[in-house]
């Protein structure tokens, strides 16, 4: 086994037992992929997006002589190419639309109409098939047309070359610099599917009032398929857990009543489904999950990771910690607009309040973009070696 | 409060229609029935402040609002601005250069019109000379400004200086929202900031005065 194997099976460790809620010889630190190793070197986002081999080399000078466990992120969320072959309007990426230092946006409209609904409560693949690529995709604008079919086939070529891109990188991570990968696949809440992606914020949060059996019964259709996503995306991988970005769930979009009863049922049933597997969900909780904490509690032990943005921390770590692996600690807008010393004295604290008795990973709370800083990232980094010792 | 204020403030939305139907052809004034609504939405505005209400609630009561003035508007001596755009606006309103995110605007604006403002809704993705041409063209005092992504406070401060730079003779208040706060807004150089919907209303109440006065023709007008 070479010294990097052997640092790799040491982290990897250090990392899943603190998944596990045990207490491991360091507590794990997490480098926060994002946009921002860009700034620091003379290529445009644009061709970062595009060119993944690129945009790996810029990762590897940045992180050959950092000491941390897990990595967390990405420059690219999505390859473009796989979009830009469909003619899909879901996002916008720069170059083409924005200048080309600029993020990639999403674009938000109610792709699925309420008169939708029944069609897709009753079948979703077949209405995401005849329905709704249509309508984001100029490629798939005549379903069953030559044209469409093609379109099909190099979109899932796209998608499949470009998660095998991923997989590679991981590997090459893990065999040259001994990094653990944060998480394998990805899945997120059915709610969320159905807000983020068909009937749009505004659509969803309108219907639970207009026709909340209608949501109901779209976000329980829903479930089976973000299971079977999530280990279709992590090629069935059990070892680490599935990243969940979670959005209309947080503080404050639903009332307590409302999300007990329209966000939080068939979640549940999608991270218990993925637990009965084996596979432990990234609990991504963008925002302020606060009010929702004791509800969360209800899950399997063990059967997520809590990651902790704007969350009230101690609150977090009193109703869910040593039953649940907490994650976090660093606000994302201390890294952009921190100093290196706020962000010491930041990670200090936070390995104190809530890393004492293991179960906890440190990390940036959120997703860190464009504008974080270098020097804080470091810093970050260094003083969760410094403190982190148990 | 009266029945059609209740039902506004329980976000009834059938009812509320329902009453307001009932109280034209009752031959209530279309003014007093706007009057009783607004009522309800202090109520939802103030539940929202308290914590009773979520974002959804309050999309929601706008959403009621905007169909209230639907039906209201053939009763109506004047036309009403409802979502469309206003030749004359008190506010121009929009998301900066290089974002496209409306929610927060989208909010906003519906509330600020629920107050009777006359809201220019300008978009997404707005360089700074296009705002300084609306603002020119609406005659508009108030700018608010919107971002969603941190990378798109370098776009409201040039936006912030353009403005500020060509509108010399036509004062305008510059307001921002999203995920700011003071060091923000003292780096943009905008008047005010904001982080909440309700309280950028309430600044701009305070800047340009209460709209709709009850009982006065003049009030409605502005509506």
């Amino acid at each position: 086994m070479s010294d990097k194997e052997k640092l790799f099976q040491e982290r990897f460790k250090r990392y899943t037992v603190a998944l596990e809620c045990g207490k491991p010889d360091k507590v794990p630190v997490v480098f926060p992929l994002g946009e921002w190793v860009v700034k620091y070197t003379n290529t445009t986002l644009q061709e970062a997006y595009y060119n993944v081999d690129k945009s790996n080399e810029i990762i590897g000078d940045v992180i050959r002589d950092l000491d941390f466990d897990v990595m967390f992120g990405a420059i690219n969320l999505w390859w473009p190419p796989m979009f830009d072959g469909m003619d899909c309007k879901l996002y916008k990426f720069p170059g083409i639309y924005f200048e080309e230092n600029s993020g990639f946006q999403y674009v938000e409209e109610e792709y699925m109409k309420a008169e939708d609904y029944d069609e897709f409560i009753a079948n979703p693949t077949q209405w995401l098939a005849t329905k709704y690529l249509p309508r984001i995709c100029g490629e798939f604008a005549e379903p069953g047309s030559y044209r469409a079919t093609v379109a099909l086939i190099k979109g899932a070529a796209a998608f499949a070359m470009h998660n095998d891109k991923l997989t590679k990188t991981g590997e090459k991570w893990a065999k040259e610099y001994g990094i653990v990968s944060a998480t394998t696949g990805m899945t997120k809440a059915p709610f969320d599917t159905l807000g983020d992606a068909l009937r749009g914020t505004k659509g969803i949060l309108l219907d639970l009032r207009r026709r909340p059996d209608k949501v109901l019964a779209a976000c329980e259709a829903i479930v089976p398929h973000n299971i079977a996503y999530a280990m279709i995306t992590a090629a069935g991988d059990t070892s680490l857990p599935c990243f969940a970005p979670l959005h209309k769930g947080a503080y404050p979009f639903l009332s307590l009543e409302h999300w007990q009863k329209y966000y939080w049922p068939s979640w549940k049933a999608v991270i218990e489904g993925l637990w009965a597997l084996g596979k432990r969900t990234f609990f991504f909780a963008e925002g302020d999950w606060t009010p929702y904490l004791e509800k969360i509690a209800e899950l399997p032990d063990k059967s997520i990771v809590f990651c902790i943005d704007l969350t009230d921390a101690k609150k977090a770590k009193k109703v869910l910690g040593g039953r649940f692996c907490l994650y976090g600690g660093v606000p994302t807008t201390l890294l952009t607009y921190g100093t290196p010393e706020e962000v010491k004295d930041c990670v200090k604290r936070a390995i104190d309040e809530l890393g004492g008795d293991g179960g906890f990973v440190l990390a940036a709370g959120g997703v860190v973009m464009s504008d974080a800083k270098r020097e804080n990232i470091v810093a970050m980094i260094e003083a969760a070696r410094e403190y982190g010792v148990y | 409060m009266g029945p059609l204020s209740l039902a506004m403030a329980e976000l009834d939305e059938k009812r509320v229609l329902e009453l307001v139907k009932m109280a034209l052809l009752e031959g209530k004034s279309p003014l007093e029935i706007v009057e009783e609504c607004r009522r309800g939405l202090k109520v939802v505005g103030e539940r929202y402040s308290w914590g009773e209400y979520f974002l959804s609630d309050l999309i929601m009561s706008a959403e009621i609002f905007q169909e209230v003035l639907r039906v209201l508007e053939p009763y109506l001596p004047i036309a009403l601005p409802l979502a469309e755009q206003p030749h004359k606006a008190d506010i121009v309103f929009g998301t900066v250069e290089g974002d496209i995110h409306d929610i927060g605007k989208n909010i906003t604006i519906s509330l600020l019109r629920c107050e009777g403002f006359r809201v220019y809704d300008a978009g997404v993705d707005i360089p700074p000379d296009v705002f300084v041409t609306l603002l020119k063209e609406t005659g508009a005092k108030v700018l608010a400004l919107s971002a969603l992504l941190t990378s798109s406070f370098e776009a409201m401060r040039r936006t912030v200086q353009l403005v500020r730079m060509m509108t010399a003779k036509q004062p305008v208040r510059i307001i921002i929202g999203g995920l700011v706060n003071e060091r923000v807004c003292r780096y943009v150089g905008a008047d005010a900031w904001v982080r909440e919907a309700g309280e950028g209303v309430a600044i701009c109440r305070r800047w340009l005065g209460m709209r709709v006065v009850k009982g006065q023709a003049g009030g409605l007008g502005a509506l």
